[in-house]
């Protein structure tokens, strides 16, 4: 009787005209349209993503038959500071942990992309400018490139030559006999290059010179041929460097000796081994002060002993013994003008010193911004990954750079000469060393293939650095001035709309290479990075989002995950199915625009009504008054009349009022809504992604609440989809999308009674006075 | 020294490598009402790096403040705009009315409008901002014209482009 009773009432209030359209239209004559395959919105990623096996598993965890490669290295390296080269011997230890036997090994040679006949000065189209400086030209058409690229002396094993090939950025280094699988070789690789400047070239390395005293500033990275990644999913990932796909490198061990000349301050990868021998008694006295300063930076080597070795210009030779465990790459800085303070930090129990070098340029901005950056980052990171492993991590000032290594990284932001900077400089520095120190979580740790996609890297850690950010407004609030929270570049949902509403012609999926995307900012960092904000915000929830991405980052961590891996983690921690998800913003182009269509207003009646009757035919009920049935009449149609509106439910619908009154107790009576208002409201969505759809309705009483309807509403029909609403209270103003958590692209629809629209130019027109 | 520094820079244009972070864009869109008859842009640039342009080409002294900035910086402002964006509609070429500016967040907004626009078919545009201090420099620039959008992406060597509308 119950389920009669309920059945019954949900069939007399059906308000939804899509059931009654579906029921109602009988084809005159049968047109048989062609068939289609799957293309739910909702289906699952089969097609696009690669097969679980033994190696990565339906879970998104490493699986039993798991492996990697390891390439452990010893290197002598030299810096001739007076004709900026670098040379190096290193012998390479390569463990073949795969199931598989290696007929040769890939070496990369990302230098070589400088080499003057380098193909990557030639990758893109251009055209010949009607105009140009004098410069410009000769730049393009007359000067020579610069000589940069590796110049291999030799490749030995025990002294004895090995054959190699060299094809552009990649080596390969052919063995007498393949190397079984669980076995490792040794063997050597001496080469030097001419460094480049930085500054001009604007490369991720080399060398900034300050005319001003003569010295050069540098910042070594991608210095010696490295491993490539040998793996389940690639073979060996023998990609060529063209300039933006960045690194794959397998981890290991490092043994590194750096001779620069005497007077130099160096710091790299690694923990420094004969500290005692390469610092003065002073900096050893402030370095033991650093290891107890948890709160603020001790400096080390001051601005005036930097300021004094300057003028120094030391024959005298230095080498510097640093020693590293478990990481994926090496690089170091060095350079007679640096500044050095450092500042401990307790990372959920555990040391880690913060560093920070730097020129005198860039005071008084580094001194007190950089290491407490450096601090925070590590802090904050931790917390939403795992704690940092390495025992210190630094940030480098140089000229124009943002790049990282492991424990390492370069960064901008220099006040002008007189030691003022605006806000912009601040938080450009600040937000940098964020990014750049964070990148030691991804792809430093949790490591990507970057040569393959840039996204898995840039856009998780943009979107950690958002987080980190605010992190760092509300514990150092005199920073942010102000502001009232830190000013973030990119993760709000709105900043992405311009890029996404763009032409088509110009945008790209996020899971595109990094060589063939138009906007690699947008493409790989600010999209991803927002798409992962709305994923946490609005579409998972904090809990969910937080204990899946932890749970991806500790899985994969001193691992090597696909993009596969992280969207099954994903899932897998959190119970929420979100191929749709990433279909929509990682596999496509398409945008968010929802809005709302239409809003029919009706009241309920006893007095069977056309439609009403049309409706029932079909079931062969020819007399209404045969079926107990209450029906609803549109507001303004032909059987509207305006004293419906001031009456209540039962005044209108007195059937309805008997039939409760003979099913239901007088407890449950009370417990029952009596509905004043009924409205269907039609949602379109012209965008192509699905979203959760997140409506405000105000009533007249001036309350409002807001509704989220799972993204499922559109499962059935990704157009358009309605709801029925019975309130007691009546509806003035239905808004979706209220607080632009969705980066929906176009508003103008966002609103009933339709907004008129907010014309930010209008607006600035009419406030500027004019 | 200014000529230098300026060389300096444009001899950047041949570099393969390019920074983890640092991206050189601007947004503009140009929207016709038709109403008004005439044609709305607002065109946004990150702060610092204008603020490096207006320092480079005009006056090293130069800091923008959200606080308010000096007559002579918005004469550059003009000036330089006035210089580095072109407007040809169906063949005739139109002036730009500086309007303002706008801070917002990072972003400096520039609000221009080109008045008395007939309904046109082809709109050109030249928008060469900032791409004479940084040679990566790419502008976009979405024109909507009766709830259609078309985008131009310019850049060195391609500073002007065309698009075509047929409603």
């Amino acid at each position: 009787m119950r389920n009669f009773k309920s059945a019954m009432l949900v069939f007399l209030l059906i308000l939804s005209a899509g059931v009654y359209a579906q029921e109602g239209v009988i084809p005159k004559e049968e047109i048989r349209e062609v068939g289609h395959t799957n293309q739910n919105k909702f289906r699952q990623l089969y097609d696009e993503f690669s097969t679980p096996n033994q190696y990565r598993t339906g879970s998104g965890a490493p699986g039993e038959a798991y492996y990697q490669n390891q390439a452990d290295y010893k290197m002598d390296i030299e810096l001739n500071d007076k004709n900026q080269k670098l040379t190096g011997v290193e012998t390479i230890t390569y463990h073949n942990n795969s199931p598989d036997d290696l007929e040769f090994l890939w070496l990369q040679l990302d230098q070589n992309i400088r080499s003057k006949n380098s193909p990557a000065l030639q990758k893109n189209g251009n055209g010949i400018a009607p105009v140009s400086q004098p410069g410009k030209f000769v730049d393009e058409f007359m000067d020579p490139a610069f000589d940069g690229g590796f110049n291999i002396e030799e490749v030995s094993k025990d002294g004895t030559p090995l054959p190699y090939t060299i094809n552009f950025t990649m080596m390969r280094v052919d063995l007498p006999q393949p190397l079984k699988a669980g076995e490792s070789y040794s063997f050597s690789v001496k080469w030097w290059y001419n460094i480049n400047n930085h500054v001009v070239n604007r490369a991720r390395s080399g060398f900034e010179h300050f005319p001003e005293d003569g010295n050069n500033a540098y910042v070594i990275a991608q210095f010696f041929p490295r491993m490539a990644v040998y793996n389940d999913v690639e073979g060996w990932q023998n990609m060529q460097f063209w300039g933006n796909g960045e690194f794959a490198l397998p981890f290991g061990n490092y043994e590194v000796n750096i001779t620069v000349p005497a007077d130099h301050i160096l710091d790299g990868t690694g923990e420094i081994q004969n500290r005692k021998e390469v610092y003065t008694k002073e900096m050893m006295n402030r370095y033991e002060q650093a290891k107890k300063s948890y709160d603020k930076p001790v400096i080390i080597v001051t601005q005036a002993e930097a300021e004094a070795a300057e003028k120094g210009f030391s024959d005298k030779k230095k080498t510097w013994k640093l020693k590293a465990e478990m990481v994926r790459d090496f690089a170091f800085a060095t350079s007679r003008k640096f500044i050095l303070d450092m500042m401990n930090v307790d990372v959920m129990g555990k040391d880690v010193m913060a560093v920070s070098l730097y020129p005198k340029e860039g005071n008084p901005l580094w001194e007190e911004y950089s290491t407490l950056a450096v601090a925070n980052t590590l802090t904050s990171y931790s917390g939403h990954t795992f704690q940092y492993p390495y025992h210190k991590a630094i940030s480098v000032h140089a000229k124009n750079q943002g790049m990282e290594y492991p424990m390492i990284c370069w960064n901008y932001g220099r006040p002008e000469k007189d030691g003022t900077y605006s806000d912009r400089v601040k938080f450009g520095m600040i937000s940098v060393i964020i990014h750049e120190v964070g990148h030691n979580f991804f792809p430093m740790i949790v490591n990507s293939d970057e040569r393959q996609w840039g996204w898995m890297d840039e856009g998780l850690n943009t979107f950690m650095q958002y987080l980190a950010e605010q992190e760092f407004g509300k514990k150092y609030p005199a920073a942010i001035g102000l502001n009232e929270s830190y000013p973030s570049r990119r993760g709000i949902p709105a900043g992405v709309v311009p890029y996404m509403k763009g032409d088509q012609k110009y945008i790209t999926p996020i899971m595109s290479n990094p060589e063939n995307v138009f906007q690699l900012g947008n493409n790989a960092y600010s999209k991803p990075a927002t798409a992962l904000n709305i994923l946490r915000e609005t579409v998972m929830g904090k809990d969910l989002f937080d204990y899946s991405f932890k749970t991806y980052a500790q899985r994969w961590m001193f691992k090597h995950p696909t993009p596969e891996d992280f969207f099954r983690t994903m899932e897998d921690a959190s119970g929420v199915d979100l191929d749709w998800f990433w279909r929509g913003w990682f596999y496509s182009t398409d945008y968010v625009d929802i809005g709302i269509k239409e809003v029919k207003k009706y009241y309920v009646t006893d007095n069977a009504t056309k439609k009403g009757k049309a409706f029932l035919e079909q079931y062969g009920v020819s007399d209404p008054d045969s079926i107990d049935a209450v029906y609803v009449v549109e507001e303004g149609s032909e059987e509207y009349t305006a004293e419906m509106k001031g009456k209540n439910l039962f005044e209108n619908a007195p059937k309805l009022n008997a039939y409760i009154m003979d099913n239901f107790t007088p407890e449950e009576r009370a417990r029952l809504k009596s509905p004043k208002y009924f409205y269907e409201i039609v949602f379109n969505k012209p965008g192509g992604l699905v979203m959760p759809l997140i409506v405000e309705y105000t009533y007249a009483d001036g309350t409002a609440e807001t509704l989220t309807y799972p993204v499922q509403v559109w499962r059935k029909n990704d157009g358009e989809v309605s709801k029925a609403i019975g309130s007691d209270k009546e509806i003035t103003k239905i808004v979706v999308d209220p607080n632009l958590e969705t980066a929906d692209v176009n508003l103008d629809n966002n609103s009933w009674p339709q907004q008129i629209k907010e014309d930010k130019f209008q607006q600035f027109k009419e406030n500027a006075g004019n | 020294m200014k000529t230098r520094y300026l060389f300096l820079f444009l001899i950047f244009s041949l570099s393969s490598f390019n920074t983890d972070h640092k991206f050189y864009v601007s947004v503009t869109e140009i929207e016709y009402n038709g109403k008004a008859q005439s044609l709305q842009v607002i065109s946004r640039v990150f702060i610092d790096d204008f603020e490096k342009l207006l320092q480079t080409r005009y006056d090293e002294s130069i800091r923008l403040t959200k606080n308010g900035d000096s007559e002579k910086v918005s004469g550059y402002i003009k000036k330089y705009l006035s210089q580095k964006m072109e407007v040809e509609v169906d063949g005739k070429p139109y002036k730009l009315n500086y309007i303002g500016k706008e801070y917002e967040n990072d972003e400096l907004i520039f609000y221009l409008e080109i008045p008395g626009v007939p309904e046109f078919k082809k709109i050109r545009i030249k928008n060469s901002i900032l791409i004479d201090m940084f040679s990566e420099q790419k502008n976009l620039v979405h024109v909507e014209y009766k709830g259609e959008i078309k985008s131009l992406i310019l850049a060195d060597g391609k500073d002007e482009d065309f698009l075509i509308f047929s409603k």
